[in-house]
C-alpha cells in the first residue's frame, strides 16, 4: 500500500520566442512513505510547477527537459516515470482555489462518485456509497444528505473538503496539495490541516504540500525543501530548518516573520526582489540580495544541492560558517 | 520535438501579427486609393459614351463598362470614397452616443441605469433593418439621412458593451482609489473606466465598419441611400442586376470590392481581438 | 490624546430580496455592520482583524464614505461625514487614504506610474508640471522606489512595487487616517516584511493615525496597538496586545489566536 516517491534532478523547461526559460531546475525530493513535504518559496519560485510536472499536467508549452519521476509500486519496485499512467493514477493534486475546480451544475457527490465509477467501474449504487464514505472521512458532517448539494452552498472550507475526498477517491499512494489553505479562513485553515494529518495517520498517504507560509509548514511537515529561483537552495527536516537555517534565504525567510518578530525593531527584511526567470543571475541565484555574500558567490553556476548530513542538503557556500552564527544575530 | 514546438510558438504569434499587418495594408489602400480617386481613375465616373456601352473587359477598360458607357473601374474607384465615408461616418454618432450612455448606466447604476436601459430595451425590440427605413424614409434618402439614422439605432451595442465593462471596472480598486482621492465621477469615468473598456469596442468597431457599409450598399440598392448617378458600390450592383446574364462585370466588380473592403477591417478586428487576448 | 475618528452605533444593512422572495413577502437583510461604535484616538494604529465576511472591509468602505450606513454615525474631527458636501467632502477626502489588498488591482493598468501620481497631484491643485515631477520624485524616495519607475505600467512592475506605488498615492495627499486593507497579505513573505516595515516607518515619521484591516494576527500584533475583533458585523472584543493575545476570555478571539499558525520553535 505504501510508496516512496522519488524526484531526481527534475528540470522544466518553457519554450518562448525569445528563447528558452527553466521555471524548474535540478529538483531533487524524496517522500518517505507516511511523511508530510512541505515546499516552500515565494510565488514563481518553481514550486507549483515541480509538483505539476510530477502530476502531468504542465502547460502547453511547457515539458519535462530532463530527470526522472520515480514511484514504488506494492512490490517496493520502483516503476520509471516513462509510465505515466502508474503515476496518474497513484498522486492526486488539490489546488487554491477549490470553487474553480468543482462544476457548479453538478452535484458534490456526483463529483466525488463519478471519477470511481469511470475509474474503478463501480456501478452508480456501489459508487454512491463509496463517495459517501470518503465524505465521512474528510469531516463532511450528514454526508447522506450533502451528497446531493450543489457547490454554491458549501463555503470555501467544505468545498476544499470535497477536493480532498475527490483526490482521495483512487486511493492515491501520494497526495500533492497546493497551497489547499492559503484562501481560507485561519480557523477553517486549521480544520483543514488537521484533517490532512489525520487522514495521514490514518491511511499512511505521504503529502506534500505546497505553500509560502512558514507558520504552516511548521504545524505540519515533518520534512521542508525551500526553493528560490527554480532551485532547491535548502532541504531538512522542519524542526531544524526553522531552528538552524544554513542558507542565508530560509534565514531571511523565518527572520522576517512577523510572528515572531520584536515590536520595536523593524522586521530583519530581504533586501531587494527575486529575480525574473528570463533574468536570472549569474551564480547563487540569491547573490544579488545576500548579506553574506563573497567573490567565491560569484562563479558562473549556481551552486549545487549538497549533502550536509545525511538528511539535510544546501546549496550555499558558507554554511559552515552559518551553522555558527544562529538566528537571533545582528 | 523541441524544434516543433519551437517553430509553433514562433508561427502562432507571427500568425496574429500577419492577421492584424494584413488588415491595415488593405485599410490604408483603400483610403490612399479613396483620396487620390481623382488621380487614380482613368475616366470620369459619370460621364457618359453611348458609343460604348456594356463593353466586357479590355485594356481600355479593365472592368468593362456598364449600360450608361460609363467605365466600371473609375466607378469602382470613386465609390471607394462614398462607401468609405459610409462606414467610417456611420460608426462615429453611434461610437459617442452609445458609449456614454453606457458609461452613465454601468457608473452610476441604479434608477439612471434602468431608465437607460429600459430606453434601449425599446430601441432594440423594434427590427433594425425597418427601423432604418422608417427613420431614413421620413427624413428623404440621401448620406445625411442615413449618419442621422444610425445615430438614432446604431448605438445599442456601443452602449450595451460599454455598460458591461464598466459595471465590473466600477467595483475595481483603481476606481475606489479614485474615489477616495476625490476624483469626479467625469475624470474616473473618462480617463480610469473607459479606456480600460476601450478595447472590446475598438475591436466591434472594425465589424461594425463592415457592417455599416454593407447596410449603407444594401439602402442605396433599395433607393434608399445614396442617389444616382453618384458612384457607390450597392448602387451599381443594384443597377447591373438586370444584366447580369449579359454584362456580369457590372455587378461582379464592386461587390469584390465591398467583399475585399469588408475584409480588411474584419481582418483588423481579428487581430486586435488576438492582441487583446494576449495582453490579457 | 485626542480622537481623531468616532464611530457611533453604526449598521449597514444589505437588502437581498430576489423576485422569489418579493413572492413570499419576505425581505432578507443581511446585517454587514450590526451596531457598532469605536473611537480612534490621533496617532495610534488599530488593527481590525476577523475573518472573511466579518464587515471589516464594509466597515473601512463606510468610514471612506464609498457606502451609506443605514443607520448611525461617524465623527471625524467632530464633524459628521454624512453631512460633508461639496469642499468640505473633497477636504476629507485628502485626509482619510486608504491601501489595498491587490496591489496591482489598485492601479489603472493603462497609466504609468508616474501618471498615476501626478493626475492626484494635478486634481488637488498643483497644475504646474515641472512642479508635480518634484513632487512625484520626493514621492517616490519617500516609499523607497527608484525614479526610474516612473515611466513603467503596473503590468511591468513587481507585486511590491506596485503596492509602493499604491501607498506613495495614499501619501500623495498628506492625509491624516489611513486605512490599510490587507495590505501585505498578497505579497510575497520577504516583500511583506518590506513593506511593512514600511508601513512602520512611514507612521511615525509622518504622524499618522492607521487602521490596519487584516485577519493575519501575526502581522497585527507586529504592528498595532490596540486590536478591534469583529464577528459577524459585531465587535467582539477591544484590547491591546497583552488582552487579546495572552488574557482574552472571549470565545471567538481565543479560537482566533489558537488558530494562528505560529512558528513552533521552541519543541526543538
Amino acid at each position: 500500500m505504501m510508496s516512496k516517491l522519488i524526484i531526481r534532478d527534475l528540470t522544466v523547461e518553457i519554450v518562448t520566442p525569445f528563447g528558452p526559460i527553466f521555471p524548474v531546475e535540478q529538483f531533487s525530493l524524496s517522500v518517505e512513505p507516511g511523511e508530510i513535504v512541505g515546499l516552500v518559496g515565494e510565488s514563481g519560485s518553481g514550486k507549483t510547477m515541480a509538483m505539476r510536472a510530477v502530476v502531468g499536467i504542465l502547460p502547453r508549452n511547457a515539458h519535462i527537459a530532463s530527470g526522472e519521476i520515480l514511484l514504488s509500486d506494492a512490490d517496493n519496485a520502483f516503476v520509471p516515470s516513462s509510465q505515466q499512467s502508474h503515476l496518474r493514477h497513484n498522486i492526486a493534486m488539490i489546488f487554491q482555489n477549490p470553487t474553480s475546480y468543482l462544476d457548479p451544475l453538478m452535484s458534490v457527490g456526483k463529483q466525488v462518485a463519478e471519477p470511481l465509477r469511470f475509474h474503478q467501474g463501480l456501478t452508480r449504487k456501489e459508487a454512491r456509497t463509496e463517495a459517501i464514505e470518503l465524505f465521512r472521512k474528510v469531516g463532511i458532517h450528514d454526508a447522506e444528505r450533502q451528497f446531493d448539494v450543489y457547490p454554491h452552498h458549501f463555503s470555501g472550507g467544505m468545498k476544499q473538503r470535497v477536493l480532498i475526498a475527490a483526490a482521495l477517491a483512487c486511493n492515491p499512494k501520494v497526495l500533492i496539495a497546493d497551497e489547499p489553505t492559503t484562501a481560507l479562513d485561519v480557523t477553517i485553515q486549521k480544520q483543514i490541516l488537521e484533517l490532512l494529518c489525520r487522514l495521514r495517520d490514518e491511511t499512511g498517504i505521504s503529502i506534500i504540500f505546497i505553500t509560502h507560509d512558514l507558520g504552516v509548514v511548521s504545524q505540519l511537515c515533518d520534512t521542508v525543501s525551500v526553493l528560490y529561483a527554480a532551485r532547491i537552495v535548502e532541504s531538512a527536516s522542519t524542526i531544524e530548518l526553522l531552528n538552524a537555517p544554513l542558507h542565508p534565504y530560509s534565514l531571511g525567510l523565518i527572520r522576517s516573520q512577523p510572528e515572531s518578530a520584536q515590536r520595536d525593531r523593524p522586521l530583519p527584511s530581504i533586501p531587494g526582489q527575486p529575480p525574473a526567470l528570463n533574468a536570472m543571475p549569474s551564480g547563487c541565484r540569491f547573490l544579488p540580495r545576500c548579506e553574506f555574500a563573497i567573490q567565491a558567490c560569484k562563479q558562473p553556476s549556481p551552486p549545487p544541492l549538497v549533502q550536509t548530513s545525511t538528511v539535510r542538503s544546501n546549496a550555499c557556500l558558507r554554511w559552515r560558517e552559518l551553522q555558527t552564527l544562529g538566528l537571533n544575530y545582528d | 520535438m523541441r524544434a516543433a514546438r519551437l517553430l509553433l510558438s514562433v508561427g502562432f504569434l507571427k500568425n496574429n501579427n500577419l492577421t492584424l499587418v494584413l488588415g491595415i495594408f488593405l485599410s490604408v489602400c483603400w483610403v490612399v486609393i479613396a483620396i487620390f480617386a481623382p488621380w487614380i481613375a482613368p475616366y470620369d465616373p459619370i460621364a457618359q459614351d453611348v458609343a460604348r456601352t456594356l463593353q466586357p473587359p479590355s485594356f481600355a477598360h479593365p472592368f468593362g463598362t456598364d449600360n450608361f458607357g460609363r467605365d466600371v473601374l473609375s466607378r469602382v474607384i470613386w465609390g471607394s470614397r462614398v462607401d468609405l465615408a459610409m462606414g467610417l461616418g456611420g460608426v462615429f454618432a453611434p461610437i459617442i452616443i452609445g458609449c456614454t450612455i453606457g458609461l452613465l448606466a454601468g457608473y452610476f447604476g441604479g434608477i439612471i441605469d434602468t431608465l437607460l436601459m429600459r430606453f434601449l430595451d425599446i430601441t432594440i425590440s423594434f427590427p433594425f433593418f425597418i427601423l432604418m427605413i422608417a427613420i431614413i424614409s421620413i427624413l428623404g434618402p440621401g448620406l445625411m439621412s442615413f449618419f442621422i439614422a444610425l445615430a438614432l439605432v446604431g448605438w445599442v451595442s456601443y452602449a450595451r458593451l460599454v455598460r458591461s465593462r464598466t459595471l465590473v471596472l466600477r467595483h475595481s480598486d483603481f476606481v475606489a482609489a479614485g474615489q477616495i482621492l476625490g476624483f469626479s465621477s467625469i475624470r474616473i469615468m473618462f480617463r480610469h473606466v473607459l479606456p480600460n473598456a476601450a478595447l472590446p469596442v475598438l475591436v466591434f468597431i472594425m465589424s461594425d465598419v463592415v457592417l455599416t457599409i454593407l447596410l449603407g450598399s444594401s439602402l442605396s440598392y433599395l433607393g434608399l441611400g445614396v442617389q444616382p448617378p453618384l458612384a457607390e458600390w450597392g448602387i451599381m450592383i443594384a443597377e447591373g442586376q438586370n444584366f447580369i446574364s449579359t454584362a456580369w462585370w457590372i455587378t461582379l466588380f464592386p461587390g469584390l470590392a465591398i467583399v475585399i473592403l469588408a475584409l480588411s477591417f474584419s481582418l483588423i478586428a481579428d487581430g486586435l481581438a488576438a492582441q487583446y487576448k494576449v495582453s490579457e | 490624546m485626542t480622537e481623531i475618528l468616532k464611530v457611533e452605533n453604526l449598521n449597514v444593512h444589505f437588502k437581498r430580496s430576489s423576485l422569489l422572495d418579493l413572492m413570499r413577502r419576505k425581505k432578507l437583510v443581511t446585517k454587514a455592520i450590526d451596531a457598532v461604535s469605536f473611537e480612534v484616538e490621533r496617532g495610534s494604529c488599530i488593527g481590525l482583524v476577523g475573518e472573511s465576511g466579518c464587515g471589516k472591509s464594509t466597515l473601512s468602505k463606510a468610514i471612506l464614505r464609498l457606502i451609506k450606513p443605514t443607520s448611525g454615525s461617524i465623527f471625524f474631527e467632530n464633524g459628521n461625514i454624512q453631512e460633508l458636501k461639496g469642499t468640505s467632502l473633497f477636504d476629507y477626502r485628502r485626509r482619510v487614504q486608504m491601501i489595498f489588498q491587490d496591489p496591482l488591482g489598485s492601479l489603472n493598468p493603462r497609466l504609468t506610474a508616474g501618471e498615476v501620481l501626478e493626475e492626484v497631484f494635478y486634481v488637488h491643485g498643483v497644475r504646474k508640471s515641472a512642479n508635480r515631477k518634484i513632487l512625484v520624485h520626493s514621492l517616490l524616495d519617500k516609499v523607497g522606489l527608484s525614479r526610474d519607475v516612473v515611466d513603467r505600467r503596473p503590468g511591468a512592475l513587481s507585486g511590491g512595487q506596485c503596492q509602493r506605488i499604491g501607498i506613495a498615492r495614499a501619501l500623495a495627499v498628506d492625509p491624516d487616517l489611513i486605512i490599510a486593507d490587507e495590505a501585505a497579505s498578497a505579497l510575497d513573505v520577504s516583500i511583506q516584511a518590506q513593506i511593512l516595515n514600511l508601513l512602520r516607518d512611514l507612521r511615525h515619521d509622518m504622524g499618522l493615525t492607521m487602521i490596519f484591516v487584516s485577519h493575519d494576527l501575526g502581522v497585527v500584533r507586529y504592528l498595532c496597538d490596540d486590536i478591534i475583533v469583529m464577528n459577524r458585523g459585531q465587535i467582539v472584543e477591544r484590547g491591546g496586545i497583552d488582552q487579546i493575545f495572552d488574557k482574552s476570555t472571549n470565545i471567538y478571539t481565543r479560537s482566533l489566536v489558537e488558530s494562528m499558525p505560529g512558528l513552533h520553535r521552541q519543541d526543538y
